[in-house]
């Protein structure tokens, strides 16, 4: 049901769980557990509709690498970041949960089996359409991967209703969150503040904080600070080890038998690299993305090819380009970036928003993992084409040379918001544990991709819904 | 250069003379770097190795770069 925040903290009920936030992973959370019968508190910051105000709240500082303007990269309103999302599901590999060789800080603390359950259900809600296995191309270290691609389900039009009959959840919009009161390594209460300066604390008996993958990390920095470091004992990664899944055009292919990568059947394909090449290279993960051009296009493509290659060139010019199927296509990659602690989100002190909060600024830094992950992907793709004579590369200047450098324009990252509140085994290493609990909080927990320790190529809402599916049960465990 | 491409030519018209090698246009001071690199070498030495890298087919020659291109020897 819908409710008023003033209204419900004056009667000062003890919800079973007060989430905060009402995006993706707080969604499905707060409904998993009402349907259960749990009394659930749902705070969202924003309102039920699109408003500036509450989105200019989300505007920060970019430093280190070119980065999305913080205000665009995201949505503040019921739903989340879901009202302007494309839509491509992916699970992760299993191979995305452990130590990859290239950089053992990639393993989670849980395998790709203690997600498996919430599959089903994470897909059902997301709308993910079955999504066919992954198949090996002879001769090729690079497998041809698959999406559910859209249409994208909007959380805020497929949830509405039960949000609004469910006896169970109170959701109370423009509830945005200011402190975490703190006492025995319990959160006692959640203090949320208005536009004019009111304060309300609520009580529950757990907590989970869902805000997106740069606010959980700005608000628990700021929680944290509010409290004297009692929020987060260990504080050494929070706000650390942020990742995106970097995005770039790396150049354009002439494919001259499209057949052997599947372009004959569709407009684009996707490959990524096996297990095996990820061990032998030393490499991340990375999804190869290959757009069809048009005729036109392709025949531009040809003419570039045959300056720099007049044989090749002209012996293709020879064939009509419609009977023999040669084409071009765009290169695109959209990889996993090296987690880092230099990556990281932090408090913009001196620069407060509305309600008296510093805002983020965000340091992304990629690495020279980064540029060697996408670069050895697209050489793969291009000694492949070029030994078995079925197609040529034309990489762009920032790929053919080595001062590792990324475009700073375009694309540049998927707006998938990652880490910063990483998983880990051990305080030292992270800021939840397997259980997505903040270390040396019994009832506080963060639903969301900031938990993920590293990101895969996959983009990550279908995994942070796993999660939230999982959480949901965990508390549910916890509070019968 | 009808037929070069049917069946599949495994780089028939190549020959080993051409080692204007991958990665591109390198430097000395460039290569020396990346060669130095562990980065570099797991890329290098499956060429340097001739075994063709990370599949089963053999590698004929190392490939020439032009203009950003990744061609073969017979492709100019």
């Amino acid at each position: 049901m819908h409710d008023d925040l003033a209204r419900y903290a004056a009667a000062d009920p003890l919800a079973d769980v007060c989430v905060i936030g009402a995006g993706a992973a707080g969604l499905s959370l707060a409904l998993r557990l009402a349907r259960r019968g749990r009394h659930v508190l749902l705070c969202e910051g924003g309102e039920q509709d699109f408003t500036l105000r509450s989105q200019a709240l989300y505007e920060g500082a970019v430093a280190g690498d070119p980065y999305i303007p913080l205000d665009a990269a995201r949505l503040r309103y019921f739903g989340g970041s879901t009202n302007h999302w494309g839509g491509m599901c992916r699970p992760l590999d299993a191979y995305d949960f452990t130590a990859k060789p290239a950089d053992e800080g990639t393993a989670w603390p849980i395998d790709r089996d203690a997600l498996a359950p919430y599959y089903a259900d994470a897909a059902a809600i997301l709308g993910v359409s079955p999504i066919p296995p992954d198949a090996t191309i002879p001769g090729l270290a690079l497998k041809r991967v698959h999406f559910s691609i859209g249409p994208a389900t909007r959380l805020k039009e497929t949830c509405a209703d039960e949000v609004a009959r469910s006896p169970q959840l109170h959701y109370c919009p423009n509830a945005n969150l200011f402190g975490l009161e703190t006492r025995d390594g319990r959160i006692t209460a959640a203090v949320f503040k208005d536009y004019t300066g009111g304060e309300y604390r609520v009580r529950a008996r757990q907590f989970v904080l869902a805000c997106g993958g740069i606010e959980n990390s700005r608000l628990l920095l700021w929680c944290n600070r509010r409290s004297h470091g009692q929020v987060v004992k260990q504080p050494a990664t929070l706000g650390r080890y942020w990742m995106d899944h970097p995005h770039a055009t790396l150049g354009r292919a002439i494919i001259l038998e499209p057949a052997a990568l599947g372009l004959d059947a569709s407009q684009s394909v996707f490959l990524a690299p096996s297990p095996a090449m990820l061990a032998e290279h030393r490499i991340l993960n990375c999804g190869l993305r290959l757009h069809r051009m048009s005729d036109t296009e392709t025949g531009e493509l040809v003419e570039q090819l045959t300056l720099a290659a007049p044989r090749l060139g002209e012996w293709i010019k020879q064939r009509p380009l419609a009977a023999n199927g040669c084409c071009g296509v765009v290169l695109r990659a959209a990889w996993e970036q090296q987690p880092h602690p230099e990556s990281r989100v932090e408090l913009a002190d001196g620069d407060l928003d509305a309600l008296g909060m510093p805002r983020s600024r965000l340091v992304w830094r990629k690495t020279a993992l980064d540029h060697h992950t996408v670069r050895d992907c697209a050489l793969t793709l291009g000694d492949y084409l070029r030994r078995r004579d079925i197609g040529r590369v034309r990489l762009d200047p920032w790929l053919t040379d080595d001062t590792l450098q990324f475009p700073a324009d375009g694309e540049l990252a998927g707006r998938h918001h990652m880490g910063g509140t990483r998983m880990a085994e051990s305080p030292e290493h992270g800021v939840v544990d397997r259980d997505c609990r903040v270390f040396g909080q019994d009832n506080l927990y963060i639903g969301g991709s900031s938990v993920f320790p590293s990101s895969g190529h996959a983009n990550p809402t279908l995994t942070l819904v796993q999660l939230a599916m999982r959480l949901a049960d965990h508390l549910d465990a916890r509070l019968a | 250069m009808p037929g070069r491409h049917a069946p599949p030519s495994l780089g028939a018209p190549r020959t080993a003379t051409t080692t204007r090698c991958s990665p591109p246009t390198l430097t000395r001071r460039q290569a020396l770097g990346l060669l130095l690199t562990p980065i570099a070498a797991a890329w290098l030495a499956p060429l340097a190795a001739g075994d063709g890298g990370v599949g089963a087919v053999p590698r004929r020659d190392l490939g020439v770069w032009v203009d950003g291109w990744l061609l073969d020897s017979g492709d100019l």
